[in-house]
């Protein structure tokens, strides 16, 4: 992952880039890899080589962190963040945060360089390349939101709390158009995150959320990613499912 | 000191390499005196000032107009140089036979050198100027290196005898060029001062780097090493400064008068004297000894030069990485120094006809296709340097391993170990090899020393010593250091440095002689602390006859590398001694932070390559009814069990003769592992060479492709029948191989690059034949509106197109009214829309909705990571397809294909 992209940023913490892991494995899961089903051939696994190296210099990691008292207000459960101007109605979200006192409002992007020389890869025709670079950008995505899950984390414990598993706008019930309000609570134009009208994060690999911090260092730390969807088929998964399935959907771009 | 080494005492030689390798020319030492040495400019350019009309014969005018020529020299001492050239530098028989004087080398010659010594006058040193031939040598040219070295000879005996001591071996672009003209200076008896021409990318024309140029040329004897030409002194001073850091004889460098431009016709160099002059002390800086100027400088360039270099101290080895000097080798591009972090070694042994049938065939036929694999093979699985033996019984051995040679290093840029009982094969090696060599070997016996040494240091070869003389195999760790100890002073004695001698401690087998394992262990030690020479060992000996053979090469070699080995003669493809060494690495720390040791490994973790597929399937017995590897390989499995390794994986590692993805597929449905859903098998192609096409198109071979379509056009097939017959049904088979798992994305991709390829060539023919029509039909491609994610749409238009379909891709966050009316333009068959999150999906439903409204009748059919049959279904999409495969089979479903 490119270096010295990350830069100071006001009211919030960064990650430095070179403390996100870039892995092989997640880009070759990113791209349909089955382990022990697969059988790669040499050429294909050279492109997998050219696409990571070339993706190396097209990452420009950048995280940006708000934390802020919680408050549950209202017969409805309603959350509201008041140094953020932040306030949501969503049951699931109520629940995911039961006994949170703070939390932790982040959003992150790997830029939009990766995703243009995907593209571009696909138009003149370097097909194999394209596919890399795509999963590529979606899994230094992933290894950045799993960063900064740390971060929050270890600044939480740092203060004598644990940390919810991490959720997002479009999680359950959680309206996806709530993504607007939270990253312009952080001010996340300053990183370069923005949503079109239909509430896609740009550039393509963004990701944004909240950890909610209780009181009290955890016992066992919570479910999350594969381990609460229940999408059925999903080539990208990391675990047998389990329980019943529901309507849970990916929250992190990598298809279209 | 040790009580092992009490016999040996005072053989301790911490001296090695303490003064530079090579002697200062003699010609060099009067003019001297501790400061920066001004060597001259062009001469080309002021002959032409004087008359000499362009394209004209430089050379001529020694002859015609030698005052003209003298004065210009003059010119040149009295601006300060202490270096001048002769005007020879094109005076070789090729070049003067454009002139039809090619049969009046020598006389040219003798009065360039007369002229220059009576211009001097005892003020400057004169060089005799030598550029290259005008044509390359073999094997990039086709002037043979005996050749080259004969008409080099012409030119550098006229001048000896002239009076001569000194070449100037200038503008050269091929290093074997170079060797040659090094050897024709030898031979006439002539010191070298030998400059390269480098490229914007910091190499010479045929690759050489400069730390390269220094390995090889340094150990050929050059008195001075430099850079000449090119790029001007800008560009120059990063190879100086890289020269500078590996070489212990001084640097030079002249420079064109920057790049040069064309204006009206002329050659212009752009660069003004007191421009360059600025340059001198920065090409100082940079660790220049001599520092003078090449094409477009002049007298005052040289004046102004001296003047910006006045009183500067000569570099001496100040720039020189500290460590050296140690054991470096080289190949024609790349130098390897046996610095702690590079070590241990790997020297991959398998170009070795011993017990292996096929590559005996390969190298007495000359034919060398398996040497060229091997060679890759083992280079791609980490080997360092490549040990070359073409021991075939009754064959002309000395042919066979010059042309192994030239094939070896045509196909890879790692250092060669010449490996021969025989001098005269060890010659040949040497010869056709443009590095520096390691040579295999040479031991206490006398006729060894006396018949191989010689050679080696005539070639500049380094040398590889086995423990052993008349006396026989030593028997203990204190007989090795004594053997050793008489190697190397022999070897000091023919003028190879210390650091060029490694020692091989012999390894013999622990099955018959037990003890002796801890001997050779100790030998290392010994040669290691007493004598500080690099260490040596053939590791596949100490196994032989014992069971787990694999497993015990690798726990010895880590055994002999903590004992301080530095190179290891084994198998590279035997992946467990590879992981030793990466192991070893890291425990002592010479991989930082471990990093090539996580490289290594962490593909292993989840990649599930061929080699690896094949050991799988063998231990299910999948593979044990395949063909017998001996039809195949003949006697190589032998030599897996013999020596070399045991790595089962030997006999198949060649691509030649590996499994595709596609076969070892096709073997797991046989074995009934996996389900066989894909075509009926009668349907692939039983023609060779369609099966060759089709064969393509599943490996995803876009460069073989082309030319397999070629022949198969210029047979005169129709290209129908290749489209049908070979290629689509070849991307069947891959969308059946990705759709189970078996091929990845990357796969799917390269086949569709192979396709693309293939149907761009086909197109024009099925068009001459009036058969365009063998579009599927047409498609209309989006991503819907208010989505930008496209690579899943992407994708499935790429794979419509592989099988035959005409793609309208309409791009991203296209509007639904853009959709239906280009849908209606294009008289579209079928639309395909793409939404990545359940934000986007309802604008599918709307777009169907749009269609019902217009009244037209056009199938939709949709896809994309949140999308389900079900939801397709539900808003009354005409198909629905989970990836692209998917979406190609609805497409022919949905036009009735």
């Amino acid at each position: 992952m490119a270096e010295g992209a990350t830069q100071a940023l006001a009211g919030g913490r960064t990650i430095p880039s070179s403390e996100v892991p870039f892995e092989r494995d997640a880009v070759l899961r990113a791209l349909g890899y089955r382990p022990n089903k697969t059988r790669a051939s040499e050429a294909s696994l050279a492109a997998v080589e050219q696409g990571m190296r070339q993706a190396a210099g097209l990452l420009h990691p950048l995280v940006l962190y708000a934390d802020a008292a919680l408050q549950c207000v209202g017969p409805d459960a309603m959350l509201r963040v008041p140094s953020l101007d932040l306030h949501w109605r969503s049951p699931a979200l109520t629940a995911m945060l039961a006994g949170a006192e703070r939390v932790t409002v982040f959003a992150g992007t790997v830029g939009a360089a990766i995703g243009d020389a995907a593209r571009a890869a696909m138009q003149r025709g370097d097909y194999a390349l394209g596919v890399v670079l795509d999963a590529c950008g979606s899994a230094a995505a992933s290894a950045l939101a799993e960063r900064a899950r740390h971060e929050a984390e270890a600044w939480a414990r740092a203060r004598g709390c644990r940390v919810t598993a991490p959720y997002s706008p479009g999680y359950r019930d959680w309206d996806i158009a709530d993504q607007e309000p939270l990253l312009r609570a952080i001010e996340a134009r300053r990183i370069g995150i923005r949503t079109s009208d239909s509430h896609y994060l740009l550039p393509e690999k963004s990701f944004c959320g909240i950890v909610g911090w209780i009181r009290g260092l955890a016992e066992a730390p919570q479910a999350s990613g594969c381990a609460i969807c229940f999408l059925p088929g999903c080539r990208y998964r990391r675990m047998p499912p389990v329980g019943d399935p529901g309507t849970l959907l990916p929250a992190i771009p990598g298809r279209g | 000191m040790s009580e092992a080494t009490a016999g040996v005492a005072g053989l301790r030689a911490p001296e090695i390499g303490a003064q530079p390798r090579n002697p200062l020319p003699r010609a060099l030492r009067p003019v001297w005196d501790g400061h920066i040495l001004i060597a001259d400019g062009a001469m080309g350019t002021l002959l032409q000032q004087q008359g000499l009309p362009p394209g004209g014969c430089p050379e001529v005018w020694n002859l015609e107009r030698p005052e003209v020529v003298r004065r210009i020299h003059e010119a040149y001492i009295d601006a300060g140089a202490r270096l001048i050239e002769t005007n020879t530098f094109g005076a070789t028989r090729l070049k003067m036979d454009a002139y039809d004087i090619g049969d009046r080398v020598a006389e040219h010659t003798r009065a360039a050198v007369e002229i220059a010594f009576a211009a001097a006058a005892g003020r400057a040193a004169v060089a005799v100027s030598i550029g290259p031939l005008g044509h390359l040598v073999e094997p990039l040219g086709e002037i043979s290196f005996n050749r080259a070295q004969e008409l080099f000879y012409e030119q550098t005996s006229a001048a000896a005898a002239a009076g001569a001591t000194l070449a100037i071996i200038e503008t050269m672009l091929d290093l074997q060029e170079t060797r040659a003209a090094i050897f024709a200076c030898r031979d006439a008896g002539l010191d070298t001062i030998v400059q390269l021409t480098f490229n914007q990318d910091g190499r010479a024309f045929t690759g050489t780097e400069p730390e390269a140029a220094v390995v090889v040329l340094e150990a050929l004897g050059a008195g001075v090493i430099g850079a000449n030409c090119s790029l001007g002194p800008e560009g120059l001073r990063a190879v100086v400064q890289r020269m500078a850091r590996v070489a212990s004889v001084p640097i030079s460098v002249q420079a064109n008068a920057g790049l040069p431009r064309l204006e009206d016709g002329r050659t212009v160099f752009p660069m003004g004297a007191e421009e360059y002059a600025g340059w001198g002390p920065r090409l100082a800086d940079a660790g220049a000894s001599i520092i003078g100027g090449c094409c477009g400088t002049s007298p005052e360039h040289t004046r102004l030069l001296a003047r910006s270099l006045q009183g500067r101290r000569l570099p001496g080895l100040s720039f020189r990485d500290e460590r050296l000097p140690t054991l470096s080798l080289a190949s024609r591009m790349k130098a390897l120094f046996f610095f702690d972090e590079n070590l241990p070694v790997v020297i991959g042994e398998r170009i070795n006809p011993t017990g292996r049938k096929l590559l005996s065939r390969d190298i007495r036929t000359g034919a060398m296709q398996l040497v060229r694999q091997e060679a890759r093979d083992q280079v791609a699985a980490g080997a360092a340097m490549l040990d070359v033996n073409c021991g075939v019984p009754s064959i002309d051995e000395a042919v066979a391993m010059a042309r192994a040679v030239t094939v070896v290093q045509d196909a890879v840029d790692v250092p060669l170990v010449i490996d021969s009982p025989g001098p005269d094969v060890l010659e040949a090696g040497m010869r056709a090899f443009s590095g520096k060599a390691l040579v295999n070997s040479f031991s206490g016996e006398e006729d060894r020393i006396e018949r191989v040494l010689p050679v080696a240091a005539r070639y500049g070869a380094a040398v590889l010593g086995l423990t052993l003389d008349e006396g026989g195999l030593p028997q203990t760790a204190a007989d090795r250091l004594r053997i050793a100890a008489r190697l190397v002073r022999e070897a000091e004695r023919v003028g190879i440095p210390r650091q060029d001698v490694v020692i091989d401690c012999l390894c013999l087998t622990a099955g018959a002689q037990q003890d002796a394992a801890r001997a050779t262990l100790e030998g290392i030690r010994l040669v290691k602390r007493e004598l500080g020479c690099a260490t040596s060992l053939g590791i596949s000996n100490i196994s032989f006859g014992l069971p787990e053979r694999t497993f015990l090469n690798a726990v010895f070699l880590t055994m002999a590398i903590q004992a301080g080995l530095d190179m290891a003669i084994v198998n590279p493809l035997d992946l467990r001694l590879m992981d030793v060494v990466a192991a070893s690495r890291v425990f002592s720390y010479r991989d930082i932070d471990s990093r090539a040791y996580i490289q290594r490994m962490t593909p292993r973790k989840l990649v599930h390559t061929l080699d690896e597929a094949e050991v799988l399937l063998r231990k299910a017995g999948v593979l044990a009814t395949a063909p017998a590897p001996a039809a195949e390989t003949g006697g190589d499995g032998d030599r897996a069990a013999t020596g070399g390794g045991s790595n089962a994986l030997q006999a198949s590692t060649s691509p030649a003769k590996r499994p595709t993805a596609a076969a070892l597929a096709r073997q797991q449905a046989q074995a009934g592992l996996v389900k066989q859903t894909g075509p009926d098998p009668e349907r692939i192609p039983k023609d060779a060479l369609l099966r060759k096409l089709y064969d393509c198109i599943v490996e995803g071979d876009k460069d073989g492709i082309q030319e397999q379509l070629e022949k198969a056009l210029g047979r005169g097939d129709n290209p129908v029948v290749l489209l049908n017959g070979a290629l689509i049904v070849g991307m069947e088979e891959v969308g059946r191989l990705f759709g189970d798992g078996t091929y990845f994305l990357p796969q799917l991709m390269l086949s569709a690059e192979a396709m693309k390829r293939a149907f761009a060539r086909l197109k024009p023919e099925l068009q001459k034949l009036k058969e365009g029509q063998t579009e599927a039909g047409t498609v209309v491609l989006a991503t819907v509106q208010g989505d930008i994610h496209d690579i899943g749409k992407n994708i499935c238009a790429v794979m419509l197109e592989n099988h035959g379909f005409r793609v309208i891709d309409l791009g991203r966050n296209v509007k639904n009214d853009l959709v239906v009316a280009a849908a209606r333009e294009q008289h579209a068959d079928v639309v395909g829309l793409s939404a990545l999150m359940t934000t986007t999906m309802p604008q599918m439903k709307r777009v169907i909705e749009m269609f019902k409204a217009e009244g037209m009748d056009i199938p939709v059919m949709v896809g994309g990571a949140a999308t389900t049959r079900h939801f397709a279904r539900e808003i009354g999409a005409a198909g629905y397809g989970r990836d692209a495969q998917e979406a190609v089979a609805e497409a022919k479903r949905l036009v009735g294909g």
